[in-house]
């Protein structure tokens, strides 16, 4: 059997990341993982992952995985065959493993400071309404929260020669669930928007 | 071989398990009493013309704690046309037909010509094998086991039952190399439950309910579902 038919459906079908990313020097700005245990309980979360850049639009499935103080992000194939798996542990290192034949333009980093921007809580304790700022990692983030439910997240980098902000917004909040039905983050340091879509969620027993 | 061949390999199977899954053994007629050997299950399903069935697959990545689960409609056609259309979490549709891989998702449609590809074509029929209830092309491929349901879980079986278990396992390279075996399990002529257990640790379970036993698709069916063209009137 040879692998061109592999080839088809996690590439052609599942095509996890765009073809023009960011360039990497670009993307070496970035700041540290910080460690899973930050996520609070374990979960699994089927996501749909669109992204669009200025020349493409690119969309992918992939599991959001936190397990003890290992966080998961599969990207899956036609099938729901790993395409490829992205490993942060508690000290934040990270290992990829990359199963599509081809490999990956962006920095696996990247992708999961996105996850992390997202999903990450960066406070101790949900606002009711308002707004509230902390800067961490050298980036300022501002949330703005009403009914218990938070609407928006920005970053800023006060000190950087890079110009505009990441915009993350959230609509489809739950109750009892985790994740809201979708994030869209807005990248204005680079020029790409990812709409990350949960479709299933699940918390995981210990 | 590498280990990103193996993987690839891998998905292929994983694909094309799956995908044809051995579903259309569903379509068999569930009051026709009870199949005694592997051969009059498999001859019983190469009489039969279609299927419509829909499912649940829940599919275990060694890499996760909890299964992914999708839901869809199978619908098979002989000698080789297969559709499996999946609504849940998300809409795609992966079409099997005797010279074409056709995927199709919100990024649009890409199609593989399975008759520029002779392995990957090889690959696939291995499993058109089984919706075609070929006894003698599979006993090449697999090692086959028949078995009724209770005695193949250690019980003494009750007469009265029409449960049974096949078991498939792979006897040759490359589909040992990836699967560890495949189980069948259903009663009388009809399939309910599809296990794969994959040799990484991977596995699916796909529970099956028929909508329609021997379906016979019309023409607009087999241009929507399969792609098939009808001939021009007068030919």
């Amino acid at each position: 059997m040879k692998p061109s038919l592999a080839l088809f459906l996690l590439l052609v079908g599942c095509s996890p990341i765009p073809a023009t990313p960011p360039s990497k020097s670009a993307q070496s700005a970035v700041g540290a993982l910080r460690p899973p245990s930050q996520l609070g309980a374990d979960f699994q979360w089927r996501q749909q992952v669109t992204a669009e850049w200025p020349s493409g639009t690119q969309t992918f499935d992939a599991v959001l995985s936190k397990e003890g103080t290992s966080l998961l992000l599969v990207g899956l194939g036609p099938m729901d065959t790993p395409g490829f798996v992205l490993r942060v542990d508690e000290a934040g290192a990270l290992s990829v493993d990359n199963h599509t034949g081809k490999p990956i333009p962006f920095d696996p980093k990247f992708v999961l400071l996105d996850v992390q921007r997202t999903f990450y809580p960066w406070f101790a304790r949900p606002l009711e309404r308002g707004q509230r700022n902390v800067t961490a990692g050298g980036e300022s983030v501002t949330e703005f929260w009403l009914n218990n439910r938070l609407l928006k997240r920005t970053f800023e980098r006060p000190s950087a020669k890079t110009s505009g902000k990441v915009i993350v917004s959230y609509e489809g909040w739950a109750d009892g669930h985790r994740a809201p039905r979708k994030a869209v983050l807005t990248n204005g340091w680079y020029g790409y928007t990812l709409t990350i879509e949960t479709l299933d969620q699940s918390d995981v027993s210990p | 071989m590498s280990v990103y061949a193996r993987m690839k390999r891998r998905a292929v199977l994983a694909c094309g398990l799956s995908l044809v899954g051995l579903a259309p053994l569903a379509h068999a007629d569930q009051g026709d009493g009870a199949p005694k050997t592997a051969p009059e299950l498999l001859a019983k399903l190469s009489t039969l013309s279609g299927l419509e069935a829909t499912f649940v697959e829940t599919k275990q990545l060694a890499l996760l704690r909890m299964p992914l689960r999708s839901e869809g409609t199978l619908y098979y056609m002989r000698p080789g046309h297969l559709l499996r259309e999946v609504n849940h979490p998300k809409s795609s549709r992966v079409l099997i037909t005797p010279d074409r891989l056709e995927l199709r998702d919100e990024q649009g449609v890409r199609t593989m010509d399975l008759r520029s590809r002779p392995d990957v074509k090889l690959f696939v029929e291995a499993f058109i094998k089984v919706l075609a209830g070929d006894h003698a092309a599979l006993v090449k491929v697999f090692d086959i086991q028949f078995a009724p349901a209770a005695l193949a879980s250690g019980q003494a079986p009750a007469p009265e039952t029409s449960g049974w278990v096949l078991t498939l396992t792979p006897n040759a390279p490359p589909l040992n190399q990836l699967v560890r075996k495949l189980t069948l399990k259903g009663s009388g002529y009809a399939v309910d439950r599809i296990e794969v257990l994959e040799t990484k640790g991977d596995s699916s379970i796909t529970e099956l309910k028929v909508k329609a036993v021997n379906r016979i698709f019309t023409d607009q069916e087999k241009q929507t579902l399969f792609g098939i063209v009808p001939p021009p009137p007068g030919n």
